[in-house]
């Protein structure tokens, strides 16, 4: 019978959504900016909540990397790659939206730099905060990417961010 | 419960030396420390020569005939700022002690695990020159080493 251990996809995302909403919520603001844009997860279309960090995440992809997939303590597991997707959205509309939106980025890429281990916390046992476990995720590459104009609306900028993490995946089979 | 460390997690500190007593870390009162910076990679090699005994031509135990001196290059981008061991009293060669350290947030805390070089002196400094950035290559040989062990001696 397989069980899943602490370090699954379900709670590395929900801990890498808690760290960005800590780490987020921890940085001095200039006069300018009165408060943080907020950060908005899963969100399909979030044209109304701008300016605003969208997050997603994408899956990856676990490769085997060792010797009968051991990673101790009685586990198996495998080394799993996956992306953070962070779109900095801000409108044209706005007065400072180009200064705006290169702080936004560079709040994003601060965070990633600073922190290039997120301790994985457990959500599945603990919804709300997570209890911390003895697991974490490697930030990895930071990338941003060039995106096309909205179709819809071509006063809506976006920077969009790609996060690489890689963490590994464990469970047990008995 | 395990985890592969990385080299994001580690940094690596020397601190003057103030003699050469091996196996140990021996500095003067608030000695002169740094972190290297811009460490593109770091390697070392302790090793000791064994001599492996043959009964009857079958290889029967094994003899520790001494550990060689432990051999650390630190490759880092140059900064321009001096990496030279600073003079150490009592000591025939400039010496430092080095500490790499990997940080384990995952176990909370300030957890980390050490290894401590005991006396190194320059042994070579090799410095090239890249687009991106002129890279220098130091080699250290040390006196002995410790670890990895959960305790250090530099922050």
């Amino acid at each position: 019978m397989t069980q899943l251990s602490a370090a699954n996809s379900y709670n590395v995302e929900a801990s890498l959504n808690y760290w960005l909403t800590e780490q987020m919520a921890a940085y001095t603001l200039p006069d300018w900016l009165p408060q943080m844009p907020p950060l908005v997860f899963n969100a399909g279309d979030v044209t109304a909540l701008i300016p605003c960090y969208a997050v997603f995440h994408l899956s990856g992809f676990t490769d085997e990397r060792w010797q009968g997939g051991h990673v101790g303590g009685g586990l198996l597991g495998a080394r799993d790659t996956s992306i953070l997707e962070v779109s900095c959205y801000v409108s044209r509309a706005m007065q400072n939206w180009r200064p705006l939106q290169r702080l936004m980025r560079d709040y994003v890429k601060g965070i990633t730099v600073a922190h290039r281990v997120v301790v994985i916390r457990d959500f599945l046992s603990d919804p709300l905060v997570g209890e911390a476990t003895a697991y974490k995720v490697d930030i990895s590459d930071v990338t941003e990417v060039e995106t096309a104009p909205d179709p819809e609306n071509d006063q809506i900028e976006r920077a969009r961010i790609l996060i690489e993490y890689r963490f590994t995946f464990r469970s047990s089979s008995s | 419960m395990s985890e592969v460390l990385v080299k994001a997690e580690g940094t690596f500190t020397l601190v003057q030396a103030s003699a050469s007593a091996n196996p140990g870390w021996t500095t003067g009162a608030a000695a002169p420390s740094g972190v290297v910076g811009f460490v593109n990679s770091f390697s070392y090699t302790s090793a000791r020569n064994l001599v492996t005994m043959s009964d009857r031509g079958v290889p029967k135990h094994h003899k520790n005939a001494g550990a060689n001196p432990v051999d650390l290059t630190v490759n880092l981008y140059f900064t321009g700022s001096g990496v030279n061991p600073l003079t150490a009293s009592g000591a025939t060669v400039p010496m430092v002690h080095g500490e790499l350290k990997y940080r384990q947030a995952q176990f909370g805390g300030n957890t980390a695990q050490y290894m401590q070089f005991y006396g190194l002196a320059l042994q070579q400094v090799q410095l090239t020159e890249n687009d991106d950035g002129v890279m220098i290559a130091l080699t250290f040989r040390g006196l002995g080493m410790n670890g990895p062990t959960g305790s250090g001696y530099l922050s």
